[in-house]
């Protein structure tokens, strides 16, 4: 119990120095496009990978549950309103957050441990304006737009699977993909991504941050970084689908 | 002038500083040295107010750093280096970057004055033309010699080197006593070195001080510690138990 208090007065305070310099973001500005680079276009593989093959199993089993008795146009509806509201966020946010979260906290962990941190407040550089602050802001841009593109290519992906395994028409399911076409449903998710970008780069910056003890110290973080950021994902992810939808 | 008042320091049950009385003269080259895990890197961060004691302050220029925070901490560490005993390079930043780091943030130089500064200190550390190599391709004595110039970029009026020798060869380590020694007769900087090498210690130390259980139990010229007669101060002298 005193260690779960511990954690939250340490995330209180760090946050609070978070905020302290989170107005003067664009100092750094050229470190915000650099990060955006690293955890957008680098986590871009695994995210397409990842989103067309669900895009495809969507697909599958839209068709599988609803054979014989579900129109065809109900097939793209359900991959799209499917990765709109939850599968685009919640999947782009726990790959990015396994890859980059992980790396986050490692690579600023190693940098306590080897004194990095320390030199550049000797420098009399604050490291969470230098070190924190873009890294949590590249997340949140970079979050929504990774959505965007795991929900195009899961779409893409499903049309793949629904004209070349199911010999659907191509425009039953582009129809499909318009059919009861939502744009609050379009903002929800994207809310999703903004709150789950801030979720990934905050807490793995935090546990970075906190490392200590050497490199056991680091992979510990890491670890403690990973599963943080996945159950606020989960937590967050709940709340906001009760607030929006 | 660095004075440091009555300075105590407690991590957990573990008493590390009990109370530390000592005056960094202006000019002078000041080693503390005592065994390892004594507190020497715990006292050295205290100066630069990256801990914050218990009881006791840093007084810098007149100035309590322990009371400073934010940008007036900020203000008073313009002045004062630190050497850590790694380097501290930053990994992700060449060479010339990790040198022009502090300067980038606090001057308006632009690129070819910069440029012309990096030249500069690293031929002053008698490492021209490896501007362009990152922390990796560099061996531990580059590192370090690499972190001084980075120290030695903004001018300061303090440089504090934390184990400046530890880890490295008796030759490299030599040329790190000759090349803290050349630079604190050029450039007039005050310097604080904490190490257990006393070898180094006897090389570069105007006056040496010696921490141990967590206090100053002598301060001295290298020749005056030879001779010490106090037997905390003649064990660690000679390497052995009296």
């Amino acid at each position: 119990m005193k260690g779960l208090f511990t954690y939250i007065g340490e995330l209180a305070f760090f946050t609070k120095d978070f905020l302290r310099v989170l107005p003067r973001f664009y100092r750094y500005f050229n470190l915000i496009i650099e990060q955006i680079v690293t955890i957008g276009v680098a986590s871009l593989p695994i995210v397409l990978i990842t989103s067309f093959s669900s895009g495809s199993v969507t697909a599958h089993q839209a068709m599988f549950q609803g054979k014989d008795f579900i129109p065809e146009i109900y097939v793209g509806m359900s991959v799209i309103k499917a990765f709109m509201i939850e599968l685009g966020p919640i999947l782009t946010a726990l790959v990015v957050g396994g890859r980059c979260g992980s790396s986050i906290a490692a690579e600023i962990g190693s940098m306590r441990i080897t004194e990095q941190i320390d030199a550049l407040e000797t420098l009399a550089i604050d490291p969470m304006s230098y070190l924190i602050v873009p890294r949590v802001i590249a997340a949140t841009i970079a979050l929504p737009l990774l959505t965007v593109v795991s929900e195009v290519i899961a779409c893409v992906g499903g049309g793949v699977y629904a004209v070349l395994a199911q010999n659907i028409k191509l425009m039953v399911y582009l129809d499909g993909l318009r059919f009861q076409f939502m744009v609050h449903e379009l903002w929800g998710g994207l809310i999703k991504a903004v709150a789950f970008g801030v979720i990934i780069g905050f807490m793995g910056c935090y546990h970075g941050f906190r490392a200590k003890g050497g490199t056991e110290g680091v992979g510990k973080a890491t670890t403690r970084g990973v599963v943080d950021i996945f159950i606020l994902i989960l937590l967050f992810d709940f709340i906001i689908a009760q607030i929006v939808f | 002038m660095i004075q440091i008042v009555n300075l105590k320091k407690t991590f957990g049950d573990k008493k590390v500083l009990r109370g530390v009385n000592l005056e960094i003269m202006d000019g002078a080259t000041t080693v503390i040295i005592g065994p390892s895990g004594c507190g020497k890197t715990v006292l050295l961060k205290h100066i630069v107010g990256l801990i914050r004691p218990d009881e006791g302050k840093v007084m810098i220029d007149g100035v309590n750093i322990s009371n400073l925070y934010g940008t007036s901490l900020f203000k008073v560490r313009e002045h004062i280096s630190v050497v850590f005993q790694g380097g501290a390079l930053l990994d992700s930043l060449s060479v010339s970057n990790n040198i022009t780091l502090g300067l980038r943030k606090h001057t308006k130089l632009r690129e070819p004055e910069l440029s012309k500064i990096v030249k500069e200190k690293l031929e002053m550390v008698k490492l021209g033309g490896t501007e362009k190599l990152m922390p990796s391709e560099l061996s531990g004595g580059m590192k370090k010699r690499v972190a001084i110039a980075r120290a030695i970029a903004t001018n300061p009026k303090y440089i504090l080197y934390d184990e400046p020798t530890t880890g490295l060869d008796p030759i490299t380590a030599n040329k790190i006593d000759k090349l803290i020694c050349n630079l604190q007769q050029k450039l007039k900087i005050t310097a604080i070195v904490v190490t257990h090498d006393l070898t180094s210690a006897y090389n570069i130390g105007d006056t040496i001080a010696m921490l141990r259980e967590g206090e100053i139990i002598f301060e001295g010229t290298p020749k005056e510690i030879r001779n010490c007669e106090e037997q905390k101060v003649k064990e660690f002298v000679r390497g052995r138990d009296i």
